[in-house]
């Protein structure tokens, strides 16, 4: 029986422990270390726990700092982040203004490079300015909106075009509507002149 | 020190030749350590490239009107920086020199000043607000 209860509150202690300190990390004391673990941003902790004072996130494949993710770590007093490819593009905004908002003592600013777009290559992420940043960004409903607009001109070039030709054509037919009926009053006319002229000699003939 | 006075030798060379007309900037070791370099009232136009430990950077009484987005991002350990006196432009070029003046408010030895546009004239670059920036984004 004790072995039992055993067995179910293992998974729990496990659980706890793991959220203690992160997968692929080591902890000592407030020491959160996961330095040189090849990690992703996508492989990257989700939360880290609230007591954690010094993080150590450099050497790394990190391309963004997920948003809000140091927001909640109150007692933090260092992270480090240099030696990580980051990306400066819209996303790396958190991360300019996590650094931003940091006291320049702790030099924790300091190794932040972009690795890309390449106009931004090298760049320290703290000193980049939101135009740069912005610059870099490419929202998929901006190219959308770019891609509508162009179908709306050519829509409008096309209707245009439509319009004009209609309006040729049109004219083309008033003139040989017109030319049709000319034609036809001419020979009314010219069919009338001809029975007056035979009806005429034939009232001569008569005489 | 042989070692500190040959890295100035080529320092005043390497900066002398990233701009090559007037006089070239002036170079320094200090003591125990560090690096002076000093481009005041040299007509400059723009900022030489500057070796990465500079230490005290004086540029003060130029005609530097912008600050290239980067320039000061290697120079990690200035510790005095003197840019006074330069007819800096405040437009949106000038965002970079005032993020960084902001945030190394504690090396700026005097504050530089913007001598255009006219709604700005004479005001420190630190002194513009984010407002003013905003019409950069579009």
């Amino acid at each position: 029986m004790k072995g039992l209860l055993l067995l179910c509150l293992l998974p729990l202690f496990g659980g706890q422990r793991s959220s203690a300190c992160p997968h692929l990390c080591s902890c000592h004391g407030g020491q959160v270390d996961c330095s040189s673990r090849s990690l992703t941003s996508s492989s990257l902790p989700t939360s880290f726990t609230a007591g954690t004072t010094s993080l150590f996130l450099h050497n790394n494949l990190l391309t963004h700092l997920p948003n809000g993710l140091l927001d909640d770590l109150t007692s933090l007093r260092s992270v480090s982040l240099h030696g990580n490819p980051w990306e400066c593009d819209c996303g790396v905004l958190y991360l300019r203004a996590w650094l931003l908002r940091q006291p320049i003592s702790l030099k924790s600013h300091l190794g932040v490079n972009c690795s890309s777009p390449p106009g931004l290559r090298g760049r320290l992420v703290v000193y980049l300015t939101e135009k740069e940043v912005l610059e870099s960004c490419h929202y998929w409903y901006c190219d959308l909106a770019l891609a509508s607009q162009v179908c709306l001109f050519v829509f409008v070039v096309v209707q245009a075009a439509l319009l004009v030709a209609l309006i040729v054509f049109l004219r083309r037919f008033e003139r040989l509507f017109k030319e049709a009926r000319r034609t036809s009053e001419e020979n009314f006319t010219f069919g009338e002149g001809l029975r007056d002229n035979i009806y005429g000699s034939l009232k001569d003939g008569s005489i | 020190m042989l070692c500190s006075l040959i890295l100035a030798v080529f320092l005043v060379w390497a900066t002398s030749s990233a701009h090559t007309t007037g006089r070239p900037c002036l170079c320094s070791a200090l003591l125990p350590e560090g690096l002076q370099v000093n481009c005041s009232s040299l007509d400059l136009v723009e900022l030489p490239t500057l070796p990465s430990d500079t230490t005290e950077l004086h540029v003060q009484d130029n005609r530097l009107t912008s600050v290239s987005p980067g320039h000061f991002d290697r120079l990690v350990a200035l510790k005095k920086v003197s840019l006074s006196g330069n007819p800096f432009h405040c437009d949106c070029r000038i965002q970079y020199l005032r993020i960084w003046l902001l945030r190394n408010r504690a090396v700026v030895l005097k504050e530089p000043t913007c001598a255009g546009p006219d709604s700005v004239v004479q005001k420190a670059t630190t002194e513009l607000s984010d407002e003013y920036f905003s019409s950069c984004l579009y």
